[in-house]
């Protein structure tokens, strides 16, 4: 098996006399465009794993939290994720604000949460209050109000149909015992990830792309999206940054100007903790996960080109973050799909089709090698459900053919919002689907 | 009318015809006859004493106003002397339409009265809380001199009373009928009190149950028979709403066993299973008016009290005990007694109303009179009972007549007069040694009744 890879690349090596060869010479220099950024986030990974092993049990302080639920159309779905913040193991106070967009469309939801409301406020150091927003008004007009009528002074944003382990909170107030920290970014599961492959797959990137990638970043301050459906905040930096901007993507924009932020506070931190789990429902169809992150990266190339081209200045972000924003986001974000998608085409159309499979065999090994490695580090150093997490070795030799379709599809949807303003229109079918219905 | 008797310490000027006294006592040695008694704010603070008083006089049913607002359900409320004298004039007016003996009246007679002379009164159960039932009604305490109200209801049964409405329900003790209960909750399995509300977690990986601080370890949840780590709630465990938990035999149920226990005789109760008594605000009812006016017993046996056969029942038993002495001597000398039991006399006057009852009642006395010879003697007892002494008559004629008079007596449309017919004849029933009209009248009451 190994010979026939390496007979392979010895062909294509010998033959560089054609546009073909040109192109088969930049199949490592693409490679490898990914490997410092990797490097960077293993050893990340390896410093947060050594602070983990510090972590005690209970934060030392333990201040009021209060948990805005943004809840819409979920009805009786609500229940679980409000049992599990009501039941959290925290100690200290927690107030659940249960905010009800459009609550005379959704009755239903608000029934479910005022049923709930005597059984937990019975419980001890638990609150919980709706409130119904009786016209609909987004996500961010939700947050907002939730921030207006917090009396905790810790605040969390969270999905309605997300549900939290039990010592979320804990977790996650621990990180304010640094006074540096003004955020912290949850982690999320994907509480769905047994219903089919496509579920299973998508846990594995959340487990590789999402968890393991952002702990490594944050251990050099440099989280660049906290979501907003699992965020967390000191409440009077909220306040300081008037809450969420309405428009799309509302979560890297508040993570943008936290950012902005950093250049006048050298010493705020923004923390990505891989411990605070939070466990959300994913697409369980292929088709349904492309929806999804078209609609995902259509508000990514809105918030980044459009709003922030303009501020992103070193003297602005700090030095480090200034690279990494750059790179990481601009490069791996937005043009190397573009970059992916075009040689990738470029190579269908020159070079000859054994040609081709041998080398994506070879792309193809290397990345699963790497995969592997990063997998295995994963659960090593990060994982809180290790054995739970094993379990999808079995998927893993699927995972990159799934990494390169959603680049793919990466760059069709930004291509999408470009030419079309997709962000604009809420409306979550696939450009290209929608077109082909219309004409 | 009479004059109205004013509690006052100075003289009073007034068009109304009043006498003033400063005491009871100097009322009492005073001798007029009077309407009804008025408290001058002058006497607020001898109040309570007098009222003590005229209630337990002969006086206990007048209407005894007061200048001033005064918390006791004795008085009947404040009034000006003019709104007074209007209200003693009108019960002077209903008591003189009455032909009673007040003073040999019983207690239930005496409550009617009492509600009789007040326009619109209501008895109204009063809360006191050291009381066994929670609950008395103060007028009926000083009638009948005990605190057992549970007579009134008797009166209501015979719908001389009505309810007017219900101002409490109240659970008492199956032992002692004490309202004092406290409720405990126990232990289904082994009745101990030694239980406790805890979050309980159902462990889903082994299916464990326990209390939620046998789970915790630091800042997280470990099943302590699986040893899995808990961390997610409908997913890695639940926690059934609040349980409790025994810790004398561990036993974890969802509902304690509730008992009632008892203040007064620490009798355990199970609450579903409790003596209930609902406490009523209670009013004169139009039968108890007419009771009251009629005179109950009088009425319906009026045509026989009005015969001249007529005897009282003591100088029946004379007669009887006469009767059966010459018998003994001569025993050709016959003599048959018949009893008529009249059993559902209240039910039937419930039922039709006095005048019905009179009618009808009127018409079969008629006829029985009828019957009867001039030698012939009739009486009759508080039991609506009819005791009739028939001198040398032989028993199966007369029998024959009266069963037939009271198998006529076919009402339409409504419950029948139910009277039993028993008869003492000398010749059937031979006397003993013994015997005389208290025997034979017991050997009456007892015996079966002729078809
Ligand atoms: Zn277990
Ligand atoms: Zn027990
Ligand atoms: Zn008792």
């Amino acid at each position: 098996m190994i010979n026939a890879l390496l007979e392979t690349l010895f062909d294509i090596l010998q033959s560089h006399s054609t546009f073909a060869d040109f192109l088969l010479l930049f199949t490592p220099f693409i490679l490898l465009l990914e490997l410092p950024l990797l490097f960077m986030v293993i050893l990340g990974m390896f410093i947060w794993a050594k602070k983990e092993q510090k972590r005690v049990a209970f934060p030392k302080n333990m201040p009021k939290v209060t948990c805005t639920l943004l809840c819409y159309s979920e009805g009786e779905n609500i229940i679980e994720p409000i049992y599990s913040l009501a039941h959290q193991l925290y100690p200290g106070e927690i107030e659940i604000l249960v905010v009800i967009d459009g609550a005379l469309a959704n009755k239903k939801t608000h029934n479910v949460a005022l049923h709930l409301k005597n059984e937990i406020n019975a419980l001890q150091n638990r609150e919980l209050k709706v409130i119904p927003k009786y016209k609909r008004g987004g996500r961010v007009s939700s947050m907002n109000l939730g921030m207006q009528l917090a009396s905790g002074e810790i605040f969390m944003a969270l999905d309605g149909d997300t549900t939290f382990d039990n010592d979320m909170v804990i977790k996650a107030v621990q990180n304010f015992d640094n006074p540096d920290v003004v955020a912290v970014a949850g982690n999320l599961r994907v509480k769905n990830a047994k219903e089919s492959l496509a579920t299973r797959l998508q846990a594995i990137e959340y487990m590789l792309s999402i968890t393991a990638g952002r702990t490594g970043l944050s251990s050099f301050n440099m989280v660049n999206n906290i979501s907003g459906a699992f965020g967390i905040f000191r409440i009077e930096i909220l306040k300081l940054l008037m809450g969420w901007d309405s428009g799309t993507a509302e979560d890297f924009d508040i993570t943008m100007r936290l950012k902005e932020h950093f250049a006048m506070y050298p010493n705020w931190r923004i923390v990505f903790d891989p411990h605070v789990i939070g466990h959300t429902e994913v697409p369980s169809t292929l088709l349904g996960f492309f929806q999804q992150r078209i609609r995902w990266e259509g508000d990514l190339f809105y918030i980044l080109i459009r709003k922030y081209i303009n501020n992103i200045r070193p003297s602005l972000l700090g030095g480090l973050n200034y690279l990494f924003t750059l790179v990481g986001v601009y490069f791996f974000q937005i043009i190397m799909p573009f970059v992916i998608t075009l040689y990738t085409i470029l190579m269908l159309i020159f070079v000859p089709f054994n040609y081709l499979l041998g080398l994506s065999i070879i792309v193809y090994a290397f990345y699963f090698m790497m995969l592997l490695i990063f997998y295995i580090l994963y659960i090593f150093l990060i994982s809180e459900r290790p054995k739970e997490d094993l379990e999808y070795v079995l998927y893993l030799p699927l995972f990159p053919i799934f990494t390169y379709t959603a680049r793919i599809n990466a760059a069709l949807a930004l291509l999408h919002s470009i030419i079309n303003k997709s962000h604009l229109d809420s409306n979550m079918a696939p450009w290209w689907v929608l077109k082909k219905g219309n004409y | 009318m009479k004059q109205i008797a004013v509690f006052s310490d100075s003289s009073i000027d007034t068009e109304y015809d009043i006498v003033t006294f400063k005491s009871w006592e100097e009322f009492s040695n005073n001798k007029t006859t009077i309407a009804g008694f008025y408290i001058s704010a002058s006497c607020s603070d001898i109040a309570d004493e007098l009222i003590k008083e005229i209630r337990s006089s002969e006086f206990w049913y007048y209407l005894v106003y007061t200048e001033d607002l005064i918390q006791n359900r004795l008085f009947d409320g404040e009034k000006s002397l003019k709104d007074a004298f209007k209200s003693f004039k009108f019960s002077q007016e209903l008591l003189s339409k009455l032909k009673l003996n007040i003073k040999a009246l019983k207690r239930e007679e005496k409550l009617l009265l009492y509600l009789y002379l007040r326009e619109d009164y209501e008895l109204i159960p009063e809360f006191h809380p050291k009381t066994k039932k929670l609950y008395k009604y103060p007028i009926l305490e000083f009638i009948s001199q005990t605190s057992n109200d549970s007579w009134v209801y008797e009166l209501t049964a015979k719908s001389l009373l009505t309810f007017s409405k219900i101002v409490d329900r109240v659970r008492l003790c199956n032992q002692c009928q004490s309202a004092h209960l406290y409720f405990i909750d126990l232990c289904p399995q082994c009745k101990s009190i030694n239980i406790k509300e805890s979050k309980i977690l159902h462990c889903f990986s082994c299916g464990y149950v326990d209390e939620e601080k046998q789970f915790q370890k630091d800042a997280g949840l470990v099943c302590p028979k699986c040893l899995t780590q808990l961390k997610l709630i409908g997913v890695d465990y639940d926690l059934p709403a609040s349980e409790y938990k025994c810790y004398d035999c561990s036993y974890i149920f969802k509902e304690p066993y509730v008992v009632a226990r008892c203040m007064d005789c620490s009798a355990e109760n199970e609450p579903d299973k409790l003596n209930i008594e609902e406490f009523h605000k209670l009013k004169l009812s139009l039968q108890g008016q007419e009771y009251l006016l009629l005179d109950q017993k009088n009425v319906i046996f009026s045509m026989f009290a009005e015969s001249l056969k007529h005897i009282k029942i003591d100088e029946f038993k004379l007669f009887l005990n006469w009767m059966t002495s010459v018998f003994k001597r001569d025993s050709t000398f016959h003599f048959l007694v018949v009893l008529l039991e009249f059993d559902n006399m209240h039910k039937f006057i419930n039922y039709y109303g006095f005048t019905k009852t009179n009618e009808i009642m009127e018409e079969l006395s008629r006829r029985i009179l009828e019957l009867l010879r001039e030698t012939d003697m009739l009486s009759m007892d508080d039991e609506h009972r009819l005791w009739i002494l028939l001198p040398t008559t032989s028993k199966k004629g007369i029998e024959e007549r009266l069963l037939n008079i009271l198998h006529e007596l076919k009402i339409e449309n409504g419950p029948q007069l139910s009277v039993k017919l028993k008869t003492f004849y000398t010749i059937k029933n031979p006397l003993k040694e013994k015997s005389n009209a208290k025997t034979i009248m017991n050997d009456l009451l007892q015996s079966e009744e002729n078809k």
